[in-house]
């Protein structure tokens, strides 16, 4: 008994400089940001409680409609990307052929790449007149295309996602094949089942634990991405790229309402909160932690 | 026989192309990146994508290393920026693993009332966007008097990356075997002591890992930065690269050279790892 006491006096001071740090750096924004969602604070006046304000003209805002339509079709396009072509490079690299341990180590660079040097290199691949991209299709069809005009910058930063975050996905995917006992398919083989209802009945609920959590986790990156949107497109042209972060950005540096940026962050907790809290029943289920 | 034969080399070409494929896919818009640091600015504009031998040259980078250019932002030199990227990685790296071992460490291996709750709470604040808090933290680090500096910077970003070495290292640490441990107990050490000295030596390639993840996860940290150095000579490297775009005129040459400068330090350091990488990767731990 006195030693279960120790242990508990012990563990809790390994974890207090932890919980000290995770308190101050999450903890108190966070509640700082739903108390200051609830003010307003003009520059140059005192701040005053103001209730739901800020949130009855948020869900009016065309500007914060419109980045969380942006953000929204951006993470559909991230993870639909990601999950096919994932996919299909888990199903290439699982089979048996030489040089497949260079080709994943190869694959694994756009994961180790940082934010900032994907979004320059892409930039520059996308740039109209002296881009890769440009260059290549002017060779072959005679053609050029404005990547990030109007149209197509949302898309062009799809793309980019895609290309980065697609090698994370392939490679637990993969892990994930690999842990399917080979016995199975070839009980189905016996039993004369075809590739298509091998791949569905074996191969799919074999890797739909991994998959759940990749979903989760990329919806989570998807909604808060902002660095390839700083530095490519700054939101533009005319906002068709502004993520939400970005607009809470914007209107912190360039307005200073710190108030209506709070509520911002605080209308879209209830959406991170869902997938976070489904990741983590996910997680525990896998790791076994009780 | 002979149609065998054909079968079979059409089908390794078909299993030969999805590899090439992604390789091209992977590789050259990087090549790409490169080559373009390497050429002379005034020929960029003429770039193909195999450039004579005799285009190529160090000019960009040099340009980059000499205080004083005609772009602004870098008046010190890109070394400046490199080393206070290096000085708060660092710091980040230490505290996250000092701190985050000993949480690990307690959750995995200490029963005690509130594990499931620590568990929980490592778990979940490692999968927590914390930078659309910006506007909060923003205002919280001025309260703190701590804008400007580089102590404000490190504190924040260790709310990402601080859960996500503690995540990372629970997983390693659940792994070891746990009788070494047990029988040092019986003969008389304290847990201080097992800890100290039986598994932080046998989890060194684990704290390593853990170190080199801090440490990249920092060096590609943006928008706390950002929010928080507002004094040029402070910034970082992603900040002097987002600055260097949005001058008048944007020096393509050097602005690649940043970006391979950037990724220079990551590459090294998970080529050093990389055969924990996959590992870690499944097991579903690893922030991409």
């Amino acid at each position: 008994m006195k030693l279960k006491t120790r242990d508990t006096l012990f563990a809790y001071s390994l974890f207090l400089p932890s919980l000290i740090i995770i308190v101050g750096t999450i903890g108190y924004p966070f509640a700082y940001a739903i108390w200051l969602s609830l003010l307003e604070k003009p520059v140059g006046f005192e701040a005053t409680f103001v209730g739901l304000k800020n949130f009855q003209e948020l869900i009016n805002d065309a500007f914060f409609i419109n980045s969380v339509k942006v953000t929204t079709i951006y993470m559909v396009g991230v993870l639909a990307g990601k999950f096919l072509l994932g996919l299909g490079i888990a199903l290439y690299l699982n089979l048996k052929f030489r040089f497949r341990g260079v080709l994943r180590a190869i694959l694994m660079i756009p994961w180790a790449l940082p934010w900032v040097t994907t979004a320059l290199l892409w930039f520059w691949m996308y740039n109209y007149q002296v881009g890769l991209l440009n260059q290549i299709l002017n060779a072959i069809f005679g053609v050029k295309v404005v990547w990030l005009g109007p149209e197509l910058a949302l898309l062009s930063l799809i793309l980019i996602d895609i290309w980065k975050g697609t090698p994370f996905w392939a490679i637990v995917t993969l892990a994930g094949l690999q842990t399917i006992p080979q016995e199975l398919y070839e009980a189905a083989s016996i039993d004369g089942a075809g590739s298509w209802q091998k791949f569905r009945h074996i191969t799919l609920p074999g890797i739909s634990g991994v998959l759940s959590i990749l979903f989760c986790l990329s919806f989570v990156w998807a909604y808060m991405i902002f660095t390839p949107v700083y530095i490519i497109t700054n939101g533009g042209p005319a906002f068709r790229t502004q993520s939400v972060l970005h607009r809470i950005y914007t209107e912190l540096i360039s307005r200073h309402s710190f108030t209506y940026s709070s509520a911002m962050a605080v209308i879209m907790m209830p959406l991170f909160l869902t997938a976070i809290t489904i990741l983590v029943i996910l997680f525990r289920r896998r790791r076994g932690i009780s | 026989m002979r149609n065998n034969i054909l079968k079979n080399t059409l089908s390794k070409i078909l299993l030969v192309i999805p590899g090439i494929l992604i390789i091209l896919w992977v590789l050259l818009p990087i090549y790409w990146m490169i080559v373009a640091s390497i050429v002379p600015e005034v020929q960029i504009s003429r770039l193909h994508l195999f450039p004579r031998l005799d285009q190529l040259s160090l000019q960009n980078y040099i340009e980059l290393l000499t205080p004083g250019d005609i772009i602004k932002v870098k008046a010190r030199g890109i070394q400046r920026y490199l080393w206070n990227s290096v000085v708060i990685a660092s710091f980040v790296t230490v505290i996250s693993l000092v701190a985050g071992s000993l949480a690990a460490y307690a959750i995995s291996r200490i029963r005690f009332r509130g594990r499931d709750l620590f568990s929980g709470l490592i778990l979940f604040t490692y999968v927590f966007p914390g930078t659309v808090l910006i506007a909060p933290i923003y205002l919280y680090v001025k309260s703190l008097g701590l804008s400007n500096s580089f102590a404000g910077v490190i504190f924040m970003e260790l709310a990402g990356i601080l859960p996500f070495i503690s995540w990372l290292l629970m997983g390693y640490f659940q792994e070891l075997p746990i009788e070494i441990e047990e029988s040092a107990l019986v003969d008389g050490c304290n847990r201080l002591q097992v800890l100290l000295r039986i598994v932080l030596p046998i989890s060194l390639p684990g704290l390593v890992t853990a170190a080199i993840y801090a440490f990249v996860a920092s060096w590609d940290a943006f928008i706390i930065p950002l929010v928080i150095l507002e004094e040029r000579d402070l910034w970082t490297l992603p900040i002097v690269l987002r600055h260097m775009i949005y001058g008048e005129y944007i020096k393509w040459g050097q602005l690649n050279g940043v970006a391979v400068i950037c990724a220079v330090v990551p590459a090294v350091l998970f080529g050093l790892i990389q055969k924990y990488i996959v590992r870690g990767l499944a097991a579903g731990a690893v922030k991409g």
